[in-house]
């Protein structure tokens, strides 16, 4: 027998204010299993915690419907509350009758009328809930760190030195990543690598850190605490464990003309090469693209000279498995390179450079040994123009984003060139100066008071070859937009910082979303920073988001913590997934997929144990019933009375994501924004799993008409949920269509966390087909129809 | 029904309309064969112009009348937490005609009624059976799947008909009163026959030619039940779906559903595949050659030694409706030749 | 018809395969399945425009697979079907040979490779009179179309001869034998029905070859291989994707591309 106890919040007068808290307390001791109903001004304070917990020992409750705020505020906390007293927190529900009800309806009798229905619904919802269990899953002590740059030199080392395993892959074939490539960081002018060199060293040496270096990430399966990465090790071309490092085979290398990514076009290589001399590890690649054995067939001079026989021409890549319970993603970013504004030259004029070739010049290991030449005939350049935000900050060309580092790199390049050129004049034309971080203003101000860089806020419209030289014509509008034409040596673009040219691929791979620019996105912009939204996928530095070194470092110090603690536990606990799998599904079940009759796929399985809603993991093939299935409102006898008020009274109900749409619909409620009485909100894990039947089961409910919404694409929780439904919805419209039913009354939608105004529009509108439509009849005349 | 005098007479096709109007005018609902999209089946009629007895058996058997598809055995609403328990009102089960059924659909009413008043009364059901007059139609045509005379039967017998008409040609039937209720229906209708003087009932019936010996068929199937090969091969093309069991005048096999406060009885067919399947999980019979062989025991053995009534009348129905083609006609030749 | 019956005599002599999967005379004009072991037996084997079962849907019953590796008679959907079973994971490669007969021609197709690319050689849309019967329902209005279909789904017994027929419905226990909940109404009442036929077609959407036989085998002679085709001309338009056409690859329905239509999307 059902024991259900319901308590009503006031919260306040945020609901109290238009919803009749007194009369719901009332009317739901009446429903069938209610055993206690009573209200409260603040149900999630500790008195009115506590009326819960003892409600639970004295009336010996089955299940708990809390009618508050929205479930995405308190939930954690009755269930919690629960826990505590013994009831299993499974068996708690929250009724919404804040965000949903009492904040976005007019005060009166239908707002309090749909709060009891509401209350109703989770009431039935309850009854059926089963208790369950955290899932107890061993885990993986080992870390994956994906990018060998600063951040995730950074995170191997912090984790290696808390006692656990750390796989670290890099793509290039040294570790070191772009700080590698700078001369001196800001705001200290530390040589970078410096101070990078050390750490790579040590990760070289740790005894926790394997690293696979020349490597990418196969695939990534699994969940967390139970990963399974598969690293391609690409084929170097020679045997690790025989080479020394000696650099003969460099020296003798007869292709030497190769453009050094390295340096960044402005020196060469030859075919077999160690990108730096300080690379981590000291062992050289083949380019096979570029080396003549590969293309012709001749040549191996440096297999006959090297003296270990290390070379290995035919060698191929290596599958390399590895069973991990993290992922750290620091694959880092690029600047972009190219002609991005065609007006300033760059590619055209070899004196137009970018700021990591710049940082090659200034380096004392680089091609010019640290003095600043022009590339084009090795002069010192007299006057240097730094152009600022050469690229971001442009809605106009699809970069709107500031890229953070370039205000302050540019003013360190500035000075670089005035210490090393003592007469040297350095020009920068900004918009703006960002130098937010410790010691940056300071820094900045060096620039322009101690080294006496000539700031110039404007912008270049143009830069052009005369002479030999190069004219940058420019606005000072510090100056009522006074034109300027500066005659320069070497014109240095501050270029956008952009995301790396595998970032998608990559992404895709380990079901992380990303944003429009390809940087990959963190749970929570301001509160879980350092996680994606797949548990046990951590981000580190700059894929992220362009951002400087020391922020890159307590990232990654932060992330490391975030690793550490569930790592530190023998087993993990997992919230199980409210859902509950059903036995021996196969076929295109809920989720339109198709599987072996039984068992399913690894995959399949290791994502259905993965810790599914309300934490985060890829959901997909499940087939699971749905407790929400039970929860159809099987009656609307408040409905009938209010249909009788006004001529018809639509009744639609809404299948909505947790994620996007039910929060959007928070946030409709907490602007305040009213729209129409006549929707109930189903809440779901995500679209992909709103069965097509439920639609018809709604109509034969008694509905009117239906709307499903959900994340944008690209932005689903479980990363291809809402793909999945897309499909299914337009084969299902289709089929509806054809069997007569009219396909208006089904309103399909994204609507995301953050559009409670496009949620508020959607319901009115909404609301208004279905009125003008009429009544369902013809459908619900079916019920009952056929039986003898 | 010793005492009915064997009651024969004679009515033309504009008198049968005039029957009808009658029927209809008592408050009784008929059920004849109706075509509709290219098959024919019982269905509501009003006129004789609008039945079709063209086709040598119709799709569906007439059973229908008495154990619906679908039907509510009693309701059970809950109000104000409260349940309330209804019983179905069977004074309010309208009086209904079966007309145009054959001998054979009229002789699966005795096994209906075996079946559904065996231990105990069935009340819904003998409601419908008592207010169900059946008005048979001898066959004048059969077709390779008819095979009601090797079941005792035949296209012209009077078992189950409350009256049978024999359609004599030129617009004329034969009608035999068999039973009292037969009687009523025609009450006050008398002007509208006339006297049957001498027609030969017998030179208008189908040439039914007994295929098998039903004598041998029972032991064959006993001897026959172990014998795993014999009923796989009888049954390798046959699907497990329903159609055999639902079109089958005889078949009476349900199940129970509650749904929104009413508890349903609708068909069931042991052809299915879980229709065995135990709570445990257990299912003594997981083949689909096992769900064969109970078919036919099920008819030719069970039902004959418990209720003393066979569960098939030869109707061919299952045999037109499987989708595979089989034949129940070629397998219980096959039983009855079966060397043991 | 003697060249099928010569090549069932030599693959069974020859212990190619054990079994013949092919259509022998039935009753009442019709063909039915026929499962012919014995090399002395194949002259029970016939080909003619009678042959229409999917004969594909004997994969999915134990007794069948019992009788060891299979050579199929095919009509054309029953390849389809074949590479459809293939690319779902219920035949493995070399588990049969299929016998496409066309004319007097038989064509041993003995690897999916083979199969796909008789398959392909062949394809083509849907003839004249299909499009048509299509077309009719959609150029009756909505209305039309609702009251066809009630009265139609009337009619249905819930004897699932549809899915028990369809070479693709092969689960050992389908939605419908589900409870716990019952999520699709046993009693074959209207709304039953309803929810029973448009489960059928949305679980087939992306999956169905297009033999209709679910069609043939409804005893009631509802048209419900419409809604499968229907389904079939939706997938096709809007994904591009067919059925039955490769051993290899996911189904319509449970792939997406990032930029499938969504106009009707708000």
């Amino acid at each position: 027998m059902a024991r259900i106890g319901v308590f009503i919040c006031h919260c306040g007068e945020n609901i109290s204010a238009t919803v009749d808290v007194v009369k719901v307390a009332a009317e739901a001791a009446r429903i069938p299993g209610v055993a206690h109903s009573v209200e409260y001004k603040y149900m999630c304070s500790d008195p009115g915690q506590q009326l819960v917990k003892n409600a639970i020992k004295e009336k010996n409750l089955t299940g708990v419907v809390v009618a508050a705020c929205s479930p995405r505020m308190h939930e954690p906390t009755f269930r919690r509350a629960c826990a505590e007293a013994g009831l299993n927190p499974f068996l708690c529900e929250m009724a919404n009758i804040r965000e949903h009800c009492s904040w976005v309806h007019e005060k009166g009798e239908a707002t309090t009328q749909k709060a009891l229905d509401i209350v109703r619904t989770l009431v039935a919802k309850v009854k059926k809930n089963k208790a369950l269990e955290p899932i107890k899953v061993p885990v993986t002590k080992t870390a994956l760190v994906l990018g060998g740059g600063i951040a995730g030199i950074q995170a191997a080392l912090d984790i290696a030195n808390s006692g656990h395993k750390v796989i670290l892959v890099e793509q290039a074939p040294s570790i070191g990543g772009h700080m590698s490539q700078l001369s001196e960081t800001f705001p200290t002018l530390d040589c970078s690598q410096c101070i990078l060199t050390p750490r790579m060293v040590e990760v070289a040496q740790h005894p926790n850190i394997t690293l696979h270096s020349y490597s990418e990430l196969e695939s990534l399966d699994g969940f967390i605490g139970n990963f399974k990465a598969r690293i391609r090790r690409k084929a170097r071309g020679l045997d690790e464990k025989l080479c020394t490092g000696c650099g003969l085979c460099m020296q003798k290398c007869p292709t030497r003309k190769i453009p050094s990514e390295f340096d960044a076009g402005l020196g060469l290589r030859p075919a077999i090469y160690v990108p730096f001399p300080q690379a981590v590890p000291n062992k050289p690649v083949i380019d096979r693209e570029h080396c003549t054995y590969y293309r012709t067939g001749k040549c191996r001079l440096c297999e006959k000279v090297c003296p270990t026989q290390a070379i290995r021409f035919g060698q191929e890549d290596e599958i390399v498995e590895a069973e991990v319970g993290a992922v750290v993603v620091a694959t880092g970013f690029d600047i972009k390179h190219g002609d991005f504004f065609p007006e300033y030259g760059y590619g055209k004029h070899q004196d137009v450079i970018d700021g990591l070739q710049f940082e090659r010049l200034a380096s004392a290991s680089g091609p010019t040994l640290g003095e600043i030449r022009r590339p084009s005939d090795g002069k010192v350049p007299e006057t240097v123009v730094f152009i600022a935000c050469a690229g971001s900050r442009d809605p106009a060309k699809g970069i709107e984003y500031c890229s953070k580092i370039c205000c302050m790199y540019t003013a360190k390049h500035a000075m670089l060139y005035r210490h090393k050129v003592h007469h040297g004049k350095p020009y920068v034309f900004y918009m703006d100066i960002r130098a937010g971080g410790k010691m940056y203003e300071e820094f900045v101000r060096r620039a322009m008071e101690e080294d006496g860089v000539q700031y110039v806020r404007g912008r270049v419209s143009r830069v052009y070859e005369r002479n030999g030289r190069l004219v940058v014509k420019g606005v000072d509008t510090l100056l009522g937009a006074r034109p300027l034409e500066i005659e320069a040596d070497l014109v240095v673009l501050a270029t956008a910082g952009v995301a790396n040219a595998g970032a998608e691929e990559l992404a895709q791979k380990l079901h992380v979303s990303y944003d429009a620019h390809k940087f990959y996105a963190e749970a929570h912009p301001k509160l879980r920073p350092v996680e994606t939204n797949t548990a046990g996928i951590f981000l580190a530095g700059a894929c992220q988001a362009p951002k400087d070194i020391p922020e890159s470092v307590a990232q990654s110090t932060a992330r490391r913590r975030r690793f550490i603690l569930p790592a530190s536990a023998a087993s993990s606990a997992r919230a199980p997934a409210p859902t509950r799998p059903s036995r021996r599904r196969s076929s295109a079940a809920a989720t339109g997929r198709w599987s072996r009759p039984w068992p399913r796929s690894t995959r399949a399985c290791a994502r259905a144990a993965a810790p599914a809603w309300p934490s985060a993991a890829p959901n997909r093939s499940t087939s699971r019933a749905s407790p929400t299935r039970r929860s159809m409102p099987r009656f609307w006898p408040c409905w009938n009375e209010v249909n009788a008020m006004a001529d018809f009274n639509p009744k639609i109900v809404a299948f909505v994501c947790n994620w996007c749409t039910y929060a959007g619909a928070d946030l409709t409620g907490t602007s305040r924004m009213k729209y129409a009485p006549q929707v109930s909100i189903v809440r779901f894990p995500c679209t992909g799993r709103i069965d097509f039947m439920l639609l018809l089961k709604a109509f034969a409910g008694g509905a009117d008409g239906i709307i499903v919404s959900g994340c944008h694409p690209n932005d689903c929780h479980y990363s291809s949920g809402n793909f999945h439904a897309r499909r299914r919805w337009v084969v299902f419209r289709g089929l509806m269509d054809f069997l007569g039913i009219d396909v208006r009354r089904v309103q399909f939608s994204w609507v995301s966390a953050a559009e409670g105004a496009k949620w508020a529009q959607l319901v009115n509108e909404t609301t208004d087909r279905i009125r003008r439509l009429g009544p369902f009849a013809d459908y619900q005349r079916l019920r009952g129809q056929g039986v003898g | 029904m010793n005492s009915m005098e064997k009651d024969t007479r004679l009515i033309g096709r504009e008198a049968l309309a005039k029957l009808f109007a009658q029927w209809l005018g008592e408050g009784r609902r008929i059920l004849a064969p109706k075509q509709s999209n290219d098959k024919v089946d019982f269905a509501e009629v009003e006129t004789p112009g609008e039945v079709s007895l063209d086709p040598v058996q119709t799709g569906q058997s007439p059973k229908g009348a008495l154990f619906p598809r679908v039907e509510e055995l009693f309701s059970f609403p809950s109000r104000d937490g409260r349940v309330e328990l209804r019983e179905r009102d069977l004074a309010a089960l309208k009086p209904t005609v079966v007309f145009g059924l054959r001998p054979c659909d009229a002789a699966a009413l005795a096994a209906l009624a075996a079946i559904f008043n065996w231990d105990s009364a069935d009340a819904l059901f003998s409601a419908r059976l008592a207010a169900l007059t059946t008005v048979g139609v001898a066959c004048n045509r059969c077709d390779e799947y008819c095979f009601c005379t090797s079941l005792g039967g035949g296209p012209g017998a009077t078992t189950g008909s409350d009256i049978l008409l024999t359609d004599m040609g030129g617009g004329e039937y034969l009608a035999e009163v068999i039973s009292e209720k037969g009687r009523q229906a025609i009450q006050g209708a008398g002007t509208l026959f006339q006297p049957a003087l001498g027609k030969d009932k017998e030179s208008r019936l189908a040439r039914v030619e007994k295929a098998f010996d039903l004598d041998k068929v029972k032991p064959a199937l006993e001897a026959l039940f172990d014998d795993e090969a014999f009923w796989v091969e009888q049954s390798l093309r046959c699907l497990g779906c329903g159609a055999c069991a639902y079109v089958c005048p005889t078949c009476a096999c349900f199940d129970i559903q509650d749904e929104n406060g009413r508890r349903l009885r609708c068909w069931d067919s042991c052809g299915f595949g879980l229709f065995t399947l135990h709570t445990s999980g257990h299912n003594p019979r997981p083949l689909q050659s096992q769900r064969w062989r109970q078919r036919l025991m099920h008819k030719f053995s069970y039902m004959p030694e418990r209720q003393s009534v066979l569960g098939c009348v030869g109707c061919g129905r299952c045999s037109r409706a499987c989708p595979v083609d089989m034949n129940i006609l070629e397998h219980l030749r096959a039983v009855a030749e079966a060397k043991p | 018809m003697q060249a099928l019956r010569s090549k069932a005599r030599e693959l069974l002599a020859t212990k190619t395969v054990q079994v013949i999967i092919g259509y022998a005379s039935g009753g009442g004009g019709r063909a039915r399945a026929v499962f012919v072991r014995e090399a002395a037996k194949a002259d029970a084997l016939v080909f003619d425009d009678s042959c229409q079962q999917n004969l594909a849907v004997y994969f999915s019953k134990p007794e069948v697979r019992k009788l060891g590796k299979a050579a199929l008679v095919a009509t054309p959907a029953a390849l389809r079907a074949i590479l459809q079973l293939a690319a779902e994971n219920q035949i493995a490669e070399g588990e049969l040979l299929a016998l496409a007969v066309g004319g007097d021609d038989v064509v041993p197709l003995a690897t999916f490779a083979a199969i796909e690319a008789h398959v392909a050689a062949r394809d083509g849309d849907w003839s004249a009179a299909e499009k048509e019967e299509l077309q009719k329902y959609e150029a009756m209005g909505l209305e039309e179309r609702r009251r066809f279909w009630e009265e139609q789904f009337s009619r249905c017994l819930k004897c699932y001869a549809c899915r028990a027929a369809c070479p693709l419905c092969y689960c050992t226990r389908c939605t419908v034998e589900c409870n716990q909940p019952q999520w699709i109404p046993v009693p074959a009442h209207d709304l039953g029905n309803l929810e029973w036929n448009v489960m059928r077609a949305m679980h087939l959407a992306g999956r169905c070859v297009d033999c209709g036989d679910c069609g043939r085998a409804c005893p009631v002679n509802i048209p419900l291989h419409l809604l499968n085709r229907r389904l079939i001309r939706e997938v096709f338009t809007v994904f591009g994707s067919r059925s039955g056409r490769s051993a290899k690859g996911d189904n319509a329905l449970s792939t997406f591309k990032p930029n499938d239509p969504e106009d009707f999307i708000q």
